[in-house]
């Protein structure tokens, strides 16, 4: 279970339309301390590329974050993302993530997250333990407070 | 660099590396392959997927290759690799 503020929630599709735009997709990550299992406490938003159909986060904006997570003993927890219609989880998302671990979630949001605040029509997916992705309902696995 | 790599044999190397934020100590051989330091790394950090995509990076965004020998890049003592792939996604499939 994810568990993050409602304003947190707002932050993260705040970012993902001031910069996609309507036009281009976004990513966010959603980040929580290590100490406390499942807790998203920051959202940061990747230095990236993107079009109206895929994104590619900046490699040595990755190096950064793995450097930060470590001295501020923090995790990532969920990879966010934008679709321009549906929200479902391409061969791109399957094989590009942030994550190889067990437990790690990837949610997309649809139509360039312009629709309401809410976790309607999202799609999220987890990685299972044998490396496999895992389709997930949203309104169970995250809890917003 | 395969030269640099037989002056120092059975040297082992002290280097960090980072997933995601959980650095740990490993110490390969100077002549042991990048891949097998990378092996050995996806292990301790329990990688269950994308193996064969995942790469270590020095803090300079150069990538490690896997058919070098560690040794050969001048690793500074305790310095830190990043294990890490490529991140992207996207509708497009």
């Amino acid at each position: 279970m994810l568990r993050l503020r409602r304003e947190l929630l707002e932050e993260t599709f705040e970012h993902l339309r001031a910069c996609g735009a309507g036009r281009r997709e976004c990513v966010a990550y959603w980040l929580g301390p290590r100490s406390q299992d499942g807790e998203v406490s920051e959202i940061v938003h990747p230095g990236h590329s993107a079009t109206a159909t895929s994104y590619d986060v900046d490699g040595s904006w990755l190096n950064e974050l793995w450097v930060r997570l470590a001295r501020q003993e923090l995790e990532l927890r969920a990879q966010v993302h934008t679709h321009p219609g549906s929200a479902f989880h391409s061969s791109r998302d399957n094989h590009m993530a942030a994550i190889q671990t067990a437990g790690f979630a990837s949610l997309v949001i649809p139509r360039f997250a312009l629709g309401d605040v809410s976790l309607e029509g999202v799609h999220l997916e987890r990685r299972g333990s044998d490396g496999g992705w895992q389709a997930a309902n949203a309104s169970d696995a995250i809890e917003v407070t | 660099m395969q030269g640099q790599a037989t002056t120092h044999p059975h040297t082992k190397l002290q280097i960090r590396v980072n997933y995601a934020g959980r650095e740990h100590p490993f110490h390969p051989k100077f002549e042991e392959t990048v891949l097998a330091a990378r092996s050995e790394a996806m292990d301790f950090f329990k990688i269950v997927a994308d193996r064969d995509r995942l790469r270590l990076y020095r803090m300079d965004n150069t990538e490690l290759n896997d058919h070098a020998a560690i040794g050969a890049y001048n690793l500074a003592k305790h310095e830190v690799l990043i294990l890490r792939q490529p991140q992207g996604g996207g509708y497009r499939c």
